[in-house]
């Protein structure tokens, strides 16, 4: 399998500590790693590091895809915009059919019905439903997702299951983040354990 | 391009579904400028004649500042800041649809009411045009150039008055040139070389601030 994602000797550091400490990893596509660790150990961090929107002290990132989508604790969304035009909003006008891609993805997640509700007016998790359809349709190579599972119902964490088999399949390389190992029916996942700044 | 007018439709749209937040600096600026008229109100009525449009002009110049925090705070808040990072699409011209949106919302209409406050307090028409111009091209700039401190500031929660002591002394030129303007004008003196100089800043800024911003925003949410 290709390297889609290469990480070489990442080191972090907040207030003097390492917060991820000389972390090197290669990134195959196609593949569904988990990295999984207590609170604060930094996967966040790393997370953001990959992603580009933090900067690391040292070491490096390289990126072969450089189309990756990433969904987060914040999911991105603007209140006053209905769910529609948030979304639409994030596709390219090269994205193909657009409204086709949208109907889509809301059928997939079972928002059709909330299609045109302002997203100040969704849940908590119906919101990160949102935030995680623009996983769908950016159709990106690189799914980063931080914790996808918290915060979402049974119903949702089915649906998301379904999802990441689907793009497993579509050749979608995904990185999450969880606070335990875990394995899956259709799927090979790669734990890592985060702790005390290295991958273990 | 595409980037520019994505940002520009979201938050045109986003600005239109915040009702009365619109009028606020319109707001803003009559009590300020009602404020400036009590204050002077004892002195005589050639000086106010005089001191009005530099009044208006100090006036919009502390509306631009009050406004400055919300170019990217929300952005930050809602973490559309971090999506548009990692998804690499955040390039200059995000920063020049942004500030222009955001100047177009929050400070546009301040400068449209201007003119009006002006003739309204007796100003001849050569000088409320000037003022109109000189604002048009002033404000702008004073966007661009607060964009990067509106950035550096982003994650502080107390940044409204940090970003004020940043960005007021930077102000100064293009207040020279504005007031000069405005003032020339009145004297019924010739105000171009003020305005191709405020639009040279301008120029200049729409050059080198994206960039800077860019750099500071990624400094912020580090």
């Amino acid at each position: 399998m290709n390297v889609l994602m290469k990480i070489i000797n990442l080191t972090l550091q907040r207030n003097d500590r390492n917060i991820l400490d000389n972390i090197s990893l290669d990134i195959h596509a196609k593949s569904f790693l988990n990295i999984h660790g207590a609170n604060g150990s930094g996967k966040t961090s790393f997370l953001k590091v990959i992603t580009g929107i933090s900067e690391m002290e040292s070491g490096e990132v390289v990126n072969y895809s450089n189309n990756n989508v990433y969904v987060g604790h914040k999911y991105g969304l603007k209140t006053n915009l209905t769910v529609s035009e948030n979304l639409m909003l994030d596709l390219q006008n090269n994205n193909g059919d657009k409204k086709n891609k949208l109907t889509e993805a809301l059928e997939v997640y079972k928002m059709s019905k909330h299609r045109d509700t302002l997203v100040k007016h969704l849940s908590h998790g119906q919101q990160k439903r949102v935030s995680l359809m623009r996983t769908l349709l950016l159709d990106s190579d690189i799914w980063i997702l931080d914790e996808p599972f918290s915060a979402l119902d049974d119903e949702t964490k089915v649906i998301l299951n379904k999802t990441f088999v689907d793009a497993n399949r579509r050749d979608k390389t995904i990185i999450i983040t969880s606070h335990s190992a875990f394995t899956h029916d259709h799927l090979e996942v790669h734990n890592f354990l985060l702790k005390d700044g290295r991958i273990q | 391009m595409e980037e520019f007018s994505k940002i520009f439709i979201k938050e045109i749209k986003i600005a239109s579904r915040s009702g009365y937040e619109a009028l606020m600096p319109i707001m803003y600026l009559l009590i300020i400028i009602l404020f400036f008229n009590i204050s002077i109100s004892y002195i005589s009525n050639n000086l106010i004649l005089e001191l009005t449009p530099l009044m208006i002009w100090l006036s919009c110049l502390l509306v631009s500042v009050l406004n400055l925090e919300s170019i990217f705070k929300e952005d930050y808040e809602d973490g559309t800041l971090d999506y548009f990072i990692s998804s690499n699409t955040f390039h200059e011209s995000v920063i020049v649809a942004k500030v222009f949106s955001h100047w177009l919302l929050t400070t546009l209409p301040v400068v449209v009411v201007s003119p009006l406050i002006s003739l309204l307090l007796g100003i001849d028409y050569q000088t409320t045009l000037i003022l109109f111009l000189s604002l048009v091209i002033g404000t702008p700039t004073m966007s661009l150039l607060g964009s990067v401190a509106a950035a550096l500031t982003l994650t502080l929660k107390r940044g409204k008055i940090l970003l004020a002591i940043i960005v007021l002394p930077l102000y100064v030129p293009i207040l020279i040139f504005g007031t000069s303007a405005v003032n020339n004008s009145f004297l019924q003196m010739s105000s171009l070389s003020e305005l191709i100089f405020l639009s040279i800043l301008f120029l200049l800024f729409l050059l080198i601030t994206p960039t800077a911003c860019l750099k500071s925003l990624r400094l912020s949410l580090d």
